[in-house]
């Protein structure tokens, strides 16, 4: 018997601008995450993780894997260059129609898909990124929740793609670090995302995290 | 004594390990290409962490005890030319090589209590026998493992009220004052036996109490329209035998369809008004239905179901041979499914009409009436669900805990126990009601028990 997959999709930004700080607190906080998911009984039989990239361009770093054997790919920023944010949008929405299960008549379907997208700027593609926020709408997903990290993070944008955004004020281990562990717990409720039908309601953030309304 | 820059390794870090599941990894893989320069490997390894190194066969293997993050010293040698006296010359190198053992999900589970002074509180799980003139039921209803984790409430629940042997209904509602007395107390005689689950979403803050209205008040509305003279109980009564055509097999479905319709309307009905006392919204109470009524016929049964949502129910009529009662309401992925609280579902008649399924036999050996926490995992999916392949091996599970030939009292607190089996990934509340036609000559016992706990 083939088991439901929770697949959660993590878009992360790697342009110039994470340099430094800004990305070994992602790295770190995204082990924060995945220590934490595998605490909960029912995260670690079904969370499957992806970690996509962008900066001049979308990579896919990671494909859909078992929180059970996950293993943190190695996270480089480039030196500087655009944010191709739509060209990310994209990839994922190719990524989840190749790997994301829908039921048929013989096998039961994933349960719908999480997407995290961070950031600490503005998408440069823009043409390409209006396209893409609309069309990502129809991949099913159960939530989007985009994080603007950062003073140069521009919220306006994300708004257009996420159910829900979340505001940083710095781009440091501790304000990431909490985003991720929040993060976790959005994830972690069982059934209470799970489920479907009713968007979910999300537990009340740390004071790091801004949940812009 | 970790060299700055480890030779000839390609990465430091091996295959992941689970506690509670058997682990083999080749060691070569840390060196890819340069595994054939690579001799002497040593890896230190805690005592009592289950794993050991074979040096023989390069693997490390065993059955991981201990869950977390490790790091495991290596030593090894590489091969790095010939030195000036042309000797193979060697050099030595140690490292740390990272290693997670995930911990077994059976021992993260946590079992608390729901709170039993809560809003709507209901009991973590309930169990029924009720036997009847002509059949025999046990039923089951159990929190699953996720609620359990979280200290929440049971989101399932089940109504059954059986034709009893005086005629007069015994119903789950009544437990606490059943007896000849109350028994006899409900006028008429009624053949028709009605069964009822409902599973309340996991999303809905109140979806405990949504279910539990679905199933007393559609159970207890159909009853009534039941007691009453009804066209449906004439149609029947007229029917010579089994075989009918197909315009009164139709009228038969429309008939039925009828009554679920206005019960199903009637529980929609109730649970809209306390959403409104409780300043809740009707999703909060989302809930699924399914409702099955049952009774003898000339000849043989009939059966009638409709559903709203998942979950299921079917008839096994004979080894090989079994008849599906509903249709799973279902989406593209996992959960997605259909509430009876969307209100514009009762402003869609023919698509009620498409939610009802009749069924006549001669005898049946059991039905089965239960939730999407029990058909998820012992039926994976709809082709599944209508493969009396599956159907037998689900009776053949149910063995250790059921006599489907004469089914006892205190069964059902074996079915409940049952209905804690492990399925990875499947940890939501289960309600399963087995329905057994009595044979002639079986003791008749108007009884009903409920245990709750």
């Amino acid at each position: 018997m083939s088991l439901r997959r929770l697949p959660v999709y993590l878009l992360l930004d790697t342009s110039g601008s994470m340099r430094g700080e800004p990305i070994e607190a992602v790295k770190v906080g995204v082990r924060m995450l995945v220590a934490a998911l595998r605490q909960d009984p029912h995260a670690l039989e079904s969370v499957h993780i992806s970690i996509l990239t962008f900066d001049q361009k979308a990579t896919v770093l990671c494909p859909l894997t078992s929180l059970e054997t996950f293993q943190m790919p190695p996270l480089r920023c480039l030196d500087s260059g655009p944010t191709h944010l739509g060209e990310a949008l994209a990839a994922v929405c190719y990524r989840v129609d190749a790997e994301v299960q829908a039921s048929t008549a013989t096998q039961k379907g994933d349960w719908r898909p999480l997407l995290f997208l961070m950031t600490d700027g503005s998408p440069s593609d823009t043409a390409m990124y209006r396209e893409w926020s609309v069309k990502i709408k129809e991949k099913g997903f159960a939530s989007i929740i985009a994080c603007a990290a950062g003073a140069k993070a521009q919220v306006e944008p994300l708004r257009q793609v996420a159910d829900h955004v979340v505001v940083l004020d710095t781009v440091d281990s501790t304000s990431l670090g909490a985003f991720f562990q929040w993060i976790s717990s959005t994830i972690l409720p069982g059934d209470e995302i799970l489920t479907t039908a009713v968007s979910p309601s999300l537990p009340p953030p740390p004071p790091e995290v801004h949940v812009v309304l | 004594m970790v060299a700055a820059s480890p030779l000839a390794l390609l990465k430091d870090r091996l295959p992941n390990a689970s506690v509670g599941r058997s682990y083999r990894a080749d060691i070569a893989v840390l060196f890819g290409e340069h595994s054939q320069q690579v001799t002497g490997i040593h890896l230190q390894i805690p005592e009592g962490f289950g794993l050991v190194y074979d040096r023989e066969a390069g693997v490390l293997q065993g059955d991981p005890l201990c869950a977390g993050e490790f790091e495991l010293a290596l030593s090894y040698q590489v091969a790095c030319g010939r030195d000036e006296e042309g000797l193979a010359a060697m050099e030595a190198a140690c490292c740390l090589i990272k290693l997670t053992v995930n911990p077994d999900p059976v021992s993260l589970w946590k079992n608390k209590p729901s709170d039993p002074d809560g809003l709507f509180a209901k009991p973590d799980s309930a169990a029924g026998f009720f036997s009847g003139v002509q059949l025999t039921t046990l039923a089951a209803s159990l929190r699953g493992r996720s609620h359990a984790h979280e200290g929440g409430y049971r989101d399932d629940d089940y109504a059954v009220d059986v034709a009893a042997s005086s005629g007069a209904p015994v119903s789950a509602a009544e437990e606490t004052e059943t007896g000849a007395e109350s028994s006899a107390r409900i006028a008429g005689h009624s053949p028709w036996s009605i069964f009822v689950v409902a599973d309340g979403a996991g999303s809905a803050k109140l979806s405990r109490r949504g279910s539990q209205l679905a199933c007393s008040v559609a159970a207890g509305h159909l009853r009534e329209l039941l007691q009453a003279q009804n066209e449906l109980e004439e149609v029947l009564a007229a029917m010579p035998g089994l075989r009918t055509d197909s315009e009164t097999l139709e009228k038969v479905r429309c008939l039925a369809a009828n009554l679920f319709t206005k019960s199903a309307y009637e529980a929609f009905s109730a649970i809209h008004r306390e959403a409104g006392e409780q300043a809740a919204t009707l999703r909060d109470f989302a809930t699924t239905f399914i409702g099955v009524l049952a009774r003898p016929c000339a000849g043989g049964w009939f059966f009638a179901a409709f559903s709203i949502g998942d979950g299921g129910a079917g008839i096994v009529v004979e080894p090989g041979r079994v008849e599906i009662l509903t249709k799973a309401d279902s989406g593209e992925h996992a959960g997605t499914t259909l509430f009876l609280t969307k209100a514009d579902l009762f402003q869609k008649p023919e698509s009620l009409l498409a939610r009802t399924r009749v069924f006549f036999c001669e005898s049946f050996r059991f039905m089965a009436v239960m939730t999407d926490g029990v058909s998820d995992p012992l039926f994976p999916s709809d082709a599944a669900f209508e493969s009396p392949e599956t159907w037998a091996a689900f009776e053949q599970g149910l063995l250790p805990a059921v006599d489907f030939l004469s089914p006892q009292s205190g069964m059902e607190a074996h079915l409940l126990e049952w209905l804690n089996f492990r399925s990875p990934g499947n940890h939501d509340d289960r309600t399963l009601l087995l329905v057994v036609p009595c044979r002639p000559g079986d003791v008749i016992q108007a009884e009903t028990e409920e245990a709750q706990s």
